[in-house]
């Protein structure tokens, strides 16, 4: 009895030690997202006085048939389609080379941690200038081999690419920290007997790093997918607080923050806001299941 | 094959890890590489591995010199002290994996590897992976691994370092069955000096990179050339007592030990085995301090001239501390090391 009595009380001394965090959790995170998904319920809502006059699921009918969402979804997931792999390819090949002993290494190293640590708006300003049609460095480039320049921020064809090109060197920072850090953890050992093994530098990359570092990729990509889904701030800062040329760029949270800040329709916010968590609830438990069979740990 | 090691050098920044170090070795030769830790060993065997390059000094494989050929195109097999098992790959992939790489078509290779896996005993467990392996067994699979191409030259580092006491009797009995099955050179690198002595066809000692001797276990430990090869094989430990030679007779304090006729007088060090001493009721009275018992034998502590003394003697009778014993020392078995260059002026 003096044991069980023991417990129970240890167990409530235990609550009592994570309420502080609990009451932070449920105050600033559980209950804004039971708000949100309540809200996105609310046909007739009285801001003023906070009452509801109808629920119901016309907000969802609503996005579903607006176009501009549409556009919004499939920007999204062409922005994810490209910015995530590619981004990975790129910084686990900068990662390796990195981590090689190369002359000025640390310096390489903060240099591609910079962007990390850059405000985006900066950020955006100086891909502004890049992408410049008549001054911009990328166009000057192009005219070295004869091609003409690209309206690249003022065109809605090119907007997008730009937005990704932009977006994918910006994350290439945190996928390179995390990849050199999981490549500091791999054995000399192994590449040593790889070598021994007759095994050519593509061969070690692909047999011995990938396979190796494969959690750590694991976690690149749903982190990646998870931001790039909610991707707004690349947006705003490259194009000056819009959402592209004639809204060529407008993403999910984008049409999220216009719908609730711009248009004050707080229930189809809320909507747009719960379809998003819903996509990236789905990638996420997708991303766990095939890390499952793929990843070795 | 033979492989030769002709004056290699290897620095690292000021300290000097091998220093002139040459050797040859014969075809099918089994060479335990011996010395204390940090002695060079290991980076001589990286560098016949090619994973280091010499800085000094050349590397023949029969009459190929491989001194400057990486090691991915040198034909060698390695068995790295862990393993360094790909963590990722199953037994059968971690054994196939250098045939895969040297082009060899799949099917062939899984022949080849099965193949190994039947050499060392493994085959049941080609579907796992390292972790779900016990250290006895995932040496194997690197032994399987290293001999998977067919190397011309097998390299071990302290395989047997990771294993427990027993497992490693078992197993060094199992390399050299392996080694002598397959016919290959091997090259062995360990600080045990009885692993070596049991292991090798011919064992080089070495000593901060430098080499001390080079020869067969049983005339190595019977005429070590200087006082650190007499010291580093044997145990319990070789005795080193201060001696001297004078009129006809090489004494330890008072007591005469043997006689020396031939000798030059004057002071030197004597080198005598623990099991050196045998019962003479003629002998040197010695009082026993400590006894401690191996098993087979057990070792009587006691004082010759003053000076600490580890002698076997066989368990038939009872001994206990302060018991006394007399004792003298087989013939020719007392090695003289000069006091100032300790190396070997002969025995008496």
């Amino acid at each position: 009895m003096m044991r069980k009595r023991g417990l129970e009380l240890g167990r409530w001394k235990g609550l009592l030690y994570v309420l502080p965090a609990l009451v932070v959790v449920a105050v600033f995170t559980v209950y804004p997202l039971l708000r949100a998904f309540l809200m996105s319920f609310y046909t007739k809502y009285k801001f003023s006085t906070d009452t509801v006059l109808s629920y119901g699921i016309n907000n969802y009918t609503y996005i579903f048939g607006d176009s501009v969402f549409q556009k919004a979804l499939s920007n999204t997931f062409i922005y994810v389609l490209f910015v995530v792999p590619i981004s990975i390819a790129i910084s686990l090949v900068l990662a390796v080379m990195l981590n090689e002993k190369i002359r000025l290494r640390s310096f390489f190293q903060t240099v591609y941690f910079l962007p990390y640590v850059t405000s985006v708006v900066a950020m955006g300003i100086v891909f502004g200038w890049l992408f410049h049609s008549n001054y911009g460095l990328l166009n000057y480039f192009l005219g070295l081999f004869g091609i003409q320049p690209v309206q690249w921020l003022n065109r809605p064809s090119t907007a997008l690419p730009a937005l990704i090109i932009f977006s994918i060197w910006k994350s290439l920072a945190f996928n390179i920290i995390i990849f050199l850090a999981g490549l500091q953890t791999i054995g000399a050992h192994y590449y040593q007997a790889a070598r021994v093994d007759s095994a050519g530098r593509w061969r070690q990359f692909s047999r011995i790093t990938v396979p190796l570092l494969s959690p750590i990729i694991a976690y690149a990509f749903i982190i990646g997918l998870i931001s790039s889904f909610k991707v707004y701030a690349e947006v705003y800062a490259l194009f000056g607080g819009r959402a592209g040329p004639a809204d060529s760029c407008i993403t999910i949270v984008y049409y999220l923050y216009r719908q609730f800040y711009v248009n004050w329709n707080f229930g189809i916010a809320s909507a747009a806001a719960v379809v998003l968590f819903l996509i990236i609830l789905a990638f996420t438990v997708i991303q766990l299941r095939v890390a499952k069979r793929r990843v070795h740990y | 094959m033979e492989v030769r090691l002709d004056r290699l050098t290897k620095r690292f920044g000021s300290v000097v890890a091998v220093d002139d170090l040459s050797l040859e070795l014969n075809d099918g030769e089994m060479i335990g590489l011996l010395g204390p830790s940090g002695c060079g060993k290991s980076t001589t065997l990286f560098m016949l591995a090619g994973l280091l390059t010499p800085d000094v000094g050349e590397i023949w494989f029969g009459d190929e010199n491989v001194t400057a050929v990486p090691p991915e195109k040198r034909g060698i097999g390695l068995v790295f002290q862990n393993y360094a098992l790909y963590p990722h790959m199953t037994v059968l992939q971690n054994i196939m994996f250098p045939l895969i790489n040297t082009k060899v078509p799949k099917q062939k290779a899984v022949v080849m590897a099965e193949e190994m896996a039947e050499l060392v005993q493994i085959r049941e467990l080609l579907a796992r992976k390292p972790s779900e392996l016990s250290g006895g067994q995932q040496q194997r699979v690197a032994i399987a691994r290293a001999l998977a191409k067919k190397p011309r030259l097998l390299l071990l580092d302290e395989p047997l370092s990771n294993l427990d006491a027993r497992l490693r009797m078992e197993t060094r009995e199992e390399i050299r069955r392996i080694q002598r099955e397959v016919g290959i050179t091997s090259v062995f690198v360990t600080h045990d000096q009885e692993e070596a002595m049991s292991i090798s066809d011919r064992i080089a000692v070495i000593r901060e990179g430098a080499l001390q001797q080079f020869e067969e276990p049983q005339l190595m430990y019977r005429n070590p050339q200087n006082l650190f090869v007499a010291k580093f094989m044997g145990t319990p430990a070789i005795n080193i007592l201060e001696a001297e030679v004078h009129g006809g007779g090489l004494y330890c304090g008072d007591i005469r030990l043997a006689g020396a006729n031939k000798a030059k007088a004057g002071k030197v060090l004597a080198g005598i085995r623990p099991e050196s001493f045998v019962a003479d009721a003629d002998g040197f009275a010695a009082t026993v301090g400590h006894v401690e018992m191996l098993g087979r034998d057990l070792i009587a502590s006691f004082e010759l001239g003053g000076q600490p003394v580890k002698a076997l003697v066989d368990t038939e009778t009872i001994l206990r501390p302060g018991n006394v014993l007399n004792f003298r020392v087989k013939e020719g078995r007392i090695l003289c090391f000069d006091t100032e260059t300790k190396e070997l002026v002969g025995s008496v």
